[in-house]
């Protein structure tokens, strides 16, 4: 119990001032197959943040992949700056792929 | 069927005669909707790629065998196997037909004969192109849900399968989905060739039905619901159907009067052998015998199956089934020697709706008795059996003319359930009624049994008071009998001597010689009469004992001497006071002759059973004495005449012989029946050597 309340605000220290927001949403669901390149510039969802990180959600992922095959540097300002994620993905025949990209931000960038 | 059971068939449906009719007619129509939605059941795998366009090339110029055969997988000299025997054919035709003819999937042939008429070899090639963008993360499969008659698939010039023989009668995939696994690597990014070589026999029958590539895990839980549902269903229908078929034709076979139980065993026989034809794929016949025989059993499962419902209600149309034979067998043998061309037509255009037809009838004429107050229970599952039937036969009619795509298959066999199920329902609810029934009369036979017990009880008594109102009613009359005969005994023996008596005391000079005379035969006449009425009377022998005591007093007075010889006597016929007397009296009547008119010095009396052998035996009574005898019977002496009349009187024989010797009176008496005839040779012996009983005096 006080292991587990140890955790739960060290967390909460640890993410203070850290903002998570959905870039963008990508649906690739071609019958044939396909793969390919999805380009996203990121935006922040305030003044002053600057990017932190990036991961990709899944909804479906069916016979094929994604990953992000190129990151902004850290601590990009697109306030200041194009911040420009990459992301390589393929899918199957009958497979398709429902992903969005999610940044992490962070304040600071003023 | 017993009476019970018929009871529980026509008894009505304790609603009002519209409501079960509407709720009859209601399930109709839902089993309709249902039908219609099975009917539209069709493969649909998840997220597969669907392939629906191609081109399509008929090998018109006869590129292809039109029999590959099958033996060549088991030769020991294989110079070119069938795989590549197909792919040769696929290649040429592909060469020959480049510019193949863009067709929409599924596409049937019947439809395109008209525009296609090379179609007419039935082969032909569909060619896909397949642009893929991806490459292949895991395992492939290429699904074809539904062809006929047979197919290969290529996929890039690879052959990935082939559904069963191509000799003929080739092998029949129209209700067997085939699933094909893409080998890793095959099939690759960007243009692919999918070839798909198909033979169809008969040609109209021929189609494909959409293609679908997908990874294999997920086409395979898909193919295997597709596959239970239109192959391996009608197979379990097909041999319920024959199981039935069997239940039922026993039951008919212990109760072949019921000939309903017979038909219906035949219909479902004939329906089995129907349903084959939806998942047999190598068939043991020529295509064309194949449907031949698929039309007579269907023919023959629609003619039972009217029989049966006219029986089973208890209808009989003797014409109506005369009719459809006389229409039918015709046909039927018609189409066995027509062209196969005509052969097939008369089939589709005529004999297809003349069955409908009948299948219609035998519904309205169901319904018909419903809306009539004739229904029962049992009908209503049955006529909901029949539609249901009627619906699915209506179905694969339009399926049969063209009106409804093919490559669902037929339906017609997935009425069979319901069929048996309210068959099934329907002998089970006998059944449990003649069960019940019979526990009823068991109850009341009990009760009757119990009933009838003390009836027959009630009549003993009755009757046992009955022959004691007779017992004693016979007594009275024994005894007013016996009464009359002892005062008519009285009166004929000791009234006479008393009358005697009494006249000669009227006379001036009384002869004392003959009073006393009288007075001793008076007194001789009563100690008789006491004789025959005591306890002696039924018994010979006793009888004769006490005879014995009376006449041994005389005897002894007369200084004669009395020999007695008396053997163990049977009982007598009907013996009893009356005869015992009368016997008694003949005896007397010998012996007082015997003391007064032979001058005898000795009287012998013998008494034994006589033998006669063929007759019944006898007893012989003989009275002899040793004196002067008799020459003749004096002028207007009675004594013998009263001798000959008693003894006709207790119907014995009598024989008196007289000579210089003596004088012999003989009486012989019929021996009871069942007495005497054991008479043991001792007894006989004894008789005869006159040994028993010698007394001399």
């Amino acid at each position: 119990m006080k292991k587990g309340i140890i955790i739960l605000l060290g967390t909460l220290i640890l993410n203070l001032g850290v903002a998570h927001a959905a870039t963008a949403s990508f649906q690739h669901n071609n019958s044939s197959g396909g793969k390919g390149v999805d380009t996203v510039s990121l935006s922040a969802p305030g003044s002053c943040m600057v990017f932190r990180s990036a991961r990709l959600e899944f909804s479906k992922r069916r016979y094929g992949s994604a990953r992000i095959s190129r990151l902004p540097a850290a601590g990009c300002n697109p306030g200041r700056e194009q911040c420009t994620l990459a992301v390589e993905w393929e899918h199957g025949p009958a497979g398709g792929l429902d992903y969005q990209v999610v940044a992490d931000w962070s304040s600071g960038g003023c | 069927m017993t009476a019970g059971v018929r009871t529980v068939l026509t008894r009505p449906f304790h609603v009002s005669g519209w409501f079960p009719l509407l709720m009859a007619l209601a399930g109709m129509l839902l089993v309709m909707v249902a039908a219609w939605q099975l009917t539209g059941i069709s493969f649909k795998p998840y997220d597969a790629l669907v392939l629906e366009q191609a081109a399509f090339y008929p090998d018109s110029g006869g590129v292809c065998s039109p029999s590959i055969s099958d033996s060549l997988a088991y030769a020991s000299d294989v110079p070119e196997p069938i795989a590549t025997q197909l792919l040769n054919c696929v290649r040429q035709l592909g060469r020959a037909g480049a510019q193949g003819r863009e067709v929409q999937l599924p596409h049937e042939w019947r439809t395109r004969t008209d525009s296609f008429p090379e179609l007419m070899s039935g082969r032909g090639l569909y060619r896909i192109s397949l642009d893929l963008g991806g490459n292949q993360p895991v395992l492939y499969g290429l699904y074809l849900p539904a062809i006929n008659s047979n197919a290969a698939v290529f996929l890039n010039d690879v052959l990935l399968g082939w559904g069963g023989s191509f000799e003929q009668p080739v092998a029949r995939n129209a209700t067997r989905p085939m699933l094909f696994s893409i080998p890793a690597g095959l099939l690759r990014e960007g243009r692919n060739w999918i070839d798909v070589y198909v033979v169809a026999e008969p040609v109209p029958r021929g189609f494909l039905d959409k293609l679908y590539l997908a990874p294999i895990e997920v086409l395979e839980a898909a193919y295997h619901e597709h596959g239970i549902f239109r192959h391996e269903i009608p197979r379990a229908i097909a041999l319920s159907l024959l199981v039935i078929s069997l239940f039922i034709g026993v039951l008919w076979f212990y109760r072949r009067r019921e000939t309903e139980y017979g038909l219906f065993a035949l219909a479902s026989l004939c329906w089995a052998v129907n349903a084959m034809d939806q998942f047999v794929v190598d068939i043991p016949l020529p295509v064309f015998y194949w449907d031949w025989l698929m039309m007579l059993s269907l023919s023959g499962f629609v003619f039972l199956g009217v029989m049966f419902v006219h029986r089973f209600l208890h209808e009989a149309h003797p014409q109506v089934e005369r009719l459809m034979l006389m229409i039918g067998v015709p046909v039927v043998l018609l189409c066995l020697v027509l062209p196969r061309t005509y052969a097939y037509l008369v089939v589709l255009y005529v004999w297809n709706p003349v069955l409908l037809v009948y299948g219609a009838y035998v519904l309205l004429f169901i319904l018909h008795k419903i809306g009539q107050q004739y229904a029962s229970r049992e009908l209503y599952a049955l006529v909901l059996a029949i539609a249901v039937i009627f619906i699915f036969a209506s179905y694969d009619f339009t399926v049969q003319m063209g009106w409804r795509s093919q490559v669902n298959g037929m339906f017609l066999h997935f009425g069979a359930p319901v069929l048996m199920l309210s068959f099934t329902w329907i002998l089970l609810r006998r059944f449990v009624s003649s069960l019940q029934a019979t526990e009823t009369y068991n109850r009341k036979l009990l009760t009757l049994n119990q009933e009838l017990e003390q009836r027959v009880a009630e009549r003993g008594r009755r009757i046992a008071e009955s022959y004691e109102t007779i017992r004693q009613f016979e007594q009275r009359e024994v005894l007013l009998n016996e009464r009359s005969r002892i005062m008519r005994d009285m009166h004929d023996g000791i009234g006479v001597y008393l009358t005697s008596m009494l006249r000669q005391l009227d006379t001036a000079s009384i002869d004392r010689e003959q009073l006393r005379d009288s007075a001793r035969n008076a007194l001789n006449d009563l100690r008789l009469m006491i004789d025959s009425l005591g306890n002696a009377s039924t018994d010979l022998s006793a009888m004769l004992g006490m005879f014995r005591t009376r006449i041994s007093a005389v005897l002894d007075a007369c200084g004669m001497e009395l020999e007695w010889a008396v053997d163990e006597l049977p009982q007598v016929a009907d013996f009893g006071p009356e005869r015992a007397l009368n016997l008694l009296r003949i005896l007397q009547e010998a012996v007082t002759n015997a003391v007064k008119h032979s001058g005898s010095e000795r009287v012998s009396l013998s008494a034994g059973t006589e033998l006669q052998p063929g007759r019944s035996n006898r007893i012989k009574i003989e009275i002899r004495d040793n004196g002067k005898g008799f020459v003749d019977e004096r002028p207007g002496g009675n004594g013998l005449k009263n001798m000959q009349y008693r003894a006709k009187k207790i119907q014995a024989e009598l024989a008196v012989s007289s000579d210089g010797q003596g004088t012999s009176v003989t009486v012989y008496l019929p021996v009871a029946a069942g007495q005497g005839d054991s008479m043991t040779l001792a007894q006989s012996g004894g008789r005869l050597n006159g040994v028993a009983g010698t007394r001399k005096k």
